[in-house]
């Protein structure tokens, strides 16, 4: 584990150091990441132009949550969709052999090969859209707070890294499989709506099949005050099973691998 | 002309046999895609209910007719990204292109009507789908669906053409995803796909009247649901070809003055 770490943090530091060498993509990135949340602010406002409260969340509850969902889809762009689109082109071309041939856990190393450093840029925007929302709201957050917010953001984390490589793990079966992808970041857009506006049978879909919408709900909840322990129990559990059949399936699919132009 | 028919129409049909081998691709794109306007539906109808029942005019069955009509339409609208072009320009990709007996706007022209084709086919099911989940109200009648098939065709054209001409920007300068993702934001919010036109405030309706992007989108949609009145229609179908007019023009005007500075990178 702790060879993990060290090699984790190994390719982070080459990922930045080789993105340093182009400063204009950091200009590019923060314009994109302006455009990007201007628009979901102006759509928040328009909303709430109309209502004062859509679906029991006011206009800065709402915010909060997209600051959420902004971390969370800039933690998937970061690192998670980047490792995966590695893999599967290692896969693809049969390249993924020298993954095998390394003495790490095979899973271990192709969820930390890649990171997508300008990527950062949506994180830090995201925590500061959530910070000003809380602001505005005058909550007062309690340390027990910010220990259950951090626990749950951490499960989503997980949870959707847990998802992206199960859908992945298909590729072993059928080589071509980005369509997948492009319906999962799809119905993973759900996620700027808290889940419990939804109507029951997409609700049902955005808890236990593509638990995005769900994985920026529950954390979302916990830091606006309004904790839902039935909530987090749920994401707890869900979190676990994923796990443990993505583990499970991952085996299975490099039993299956079989190699460079086999 | 009669040549540049029978081209076509071969196109067309090889680039939509080879789409319906990818069945299961096909159907999960779409699927994908339909799930984007059913966020928006549900946080218009919500908001429509804490409202009274409907807001701006559109009721939740307004609402429902509005975003079913919009995964048609929004089938329609697919056009060639301009990064698709600024890869070519990058990477060399337009140099055997240019070797073709035609301009290479018609082969990608052809590609994308199979993909109309395809995308309609599929369309069906999943519209039908839709209808039984979420109850719309259109109103119906000849006139309003003919007005709409020929919008939507005319929605296609002009996009089609616009994005087209923007992807000439690639010829002075490869770091254009800036420029794109600018416009297609600006076109997320004005032309009616994020938000009925009705539900913007006055003076962003306004803007939306004067620019492309409403009528590419939003505008058959409106015909569709019945929100418009005939001599309203009437005048869009002209604004529609309008706007086909100055994108042609200034996809010709780019294109001449591009193509003399492409100078086949990486080839």
């Amino acid at each position: 584990m702790k060879r993990a770490v060290v090699l984790a943090w190994q390719y982070l530091r080459l990922a930045v150091m080789n993105e340093l060498q182009y400063r204009m993509n950091f200009v590019i990135q923060l314009f994109e990441t302006a455009i990007a949340l201007v628009t979901a602010l102006v759509v928040l406002s328009l909303v709430y132009a109309q209502t004062d409260s859509l679906g029991g969340w006011s206009r800065y509850e709402l915010q909060a949550l997209l600051g959420i969902y902004t971390v969370l889809s800039a933690v998937v762009r970061f690192s998670i969709q980047p490792n995966i689109e590695r893999l599967m082109t290692d896969i693809q071309k049969g390249t993924f052999d020298y993954v095998l041939v390394k003495p790490i856990d095979a899973q271990i190393q192709i969820s930390i090969r890649e990171v997508r450093v300008w990527q950062s840029i949506d994180i830090i925007a995201g925590a500061a859209i959530l910070l000003d929302a809380l602001f505005r709201l005058g909550v007062t957050v309690t340390f027990g707070q910010v220990l259950l917010f951090g626990l749950t953001l951490t499960l989503g984390i997980i949870l959707i890294y847990t998802i992206w490589l199960l859908m992945s793990c298909i590729a072993f079966w059928v080589v071509r499989v980005d369509n997948i992808f492009e319906l999962f970041d799809n119905i993973a857009s759900a996620g700027r709506l808290p889940v419990d506006i939804y109507p029951r049978w997409m609700r049902v879909i955005l808890t236990y099949l593509v638990p995005m919408a769900f994985a920026v709900t529950v954390p979302a909840q916990v830091i606006i005050g309004r904790i839902n322990m039935s909530n987090v129990a749920i994401q707890a559990a869900v979190t676990l099973g994923f796990f443990v059949v993505t583990r499970f399936v991952w085996t299975k699919a490099l039993v299956r691998y079989n190699g460079a132009s086999a | 002309m009669r040549l540049l028919w029978d081209i076509y129409r071969k196109m067309v049909m090889t680039s939509a046999l080879q789409m319906l081998q990818y069945r299961l691709g096909n159907l999960f794109s779409l699927l994908g895609m339909v799930f984007e306007p059913m966020i928006y539906l549900v946080m218009w109808s919500a908001l429509a209910n804490e409202n009274g029942g409907s807001i701006a005019g559109y009721t939740a069955g307004n609402l429902a007719a509005y975003y079913i009509a919009w995964t048609l339409v929004r089938q329609w609208n697919i056009a060639l990204a301009p990064f698709g072009f600024e890869q070519r320009v990058r990477e060399g990709g337009l140099t055997p292109v240019l070797l073709r007996p035609l301009h290479p706007f018609h082969y990608d022209m052809a590609g994308f009507i199979a993909l109309r084709i395809v995308g309609t086919l599929y369309w069906i099911p999943i519209g039908v789908a839709l209808w039984w989940l979420f109850s719309p109200v259109y109103p119906g009648g000849w006139l309003t669906l003919v007005i709409f098939a020929v919008s939507l065709v005319l929605s296609f054209l002009m996009r089609f053409v616009l994005v087209y001409a923007l992807g000439m920007v690639s010829f002075w300068t490869t770091r254009v995803s800036a420029i794109f993702n600018l416009y297609f934001a600006v076109e997320t919010i004005l032309s009616g796909r994020l938000v009925p036109q009705a539900l913007l405030p006055e003076w962003a309706q306004r803007i939306a009247n004067v620019l492309p992007f409403r009528w590419s989108f939003g505008f058959p949609i409106e015909v569709i649901i019945g929100k418009l009145t005939l001599p309203e229609m009437v005048l869009g179908l002209g604004i529609q070809l309008g706007w086909l007019a100055v994108a042609t023009v200034l996809f010709v005007v780019g294109w001449n003055a591009g193509i003399k500075r492409y100078s086949a990178v990486g080839a």
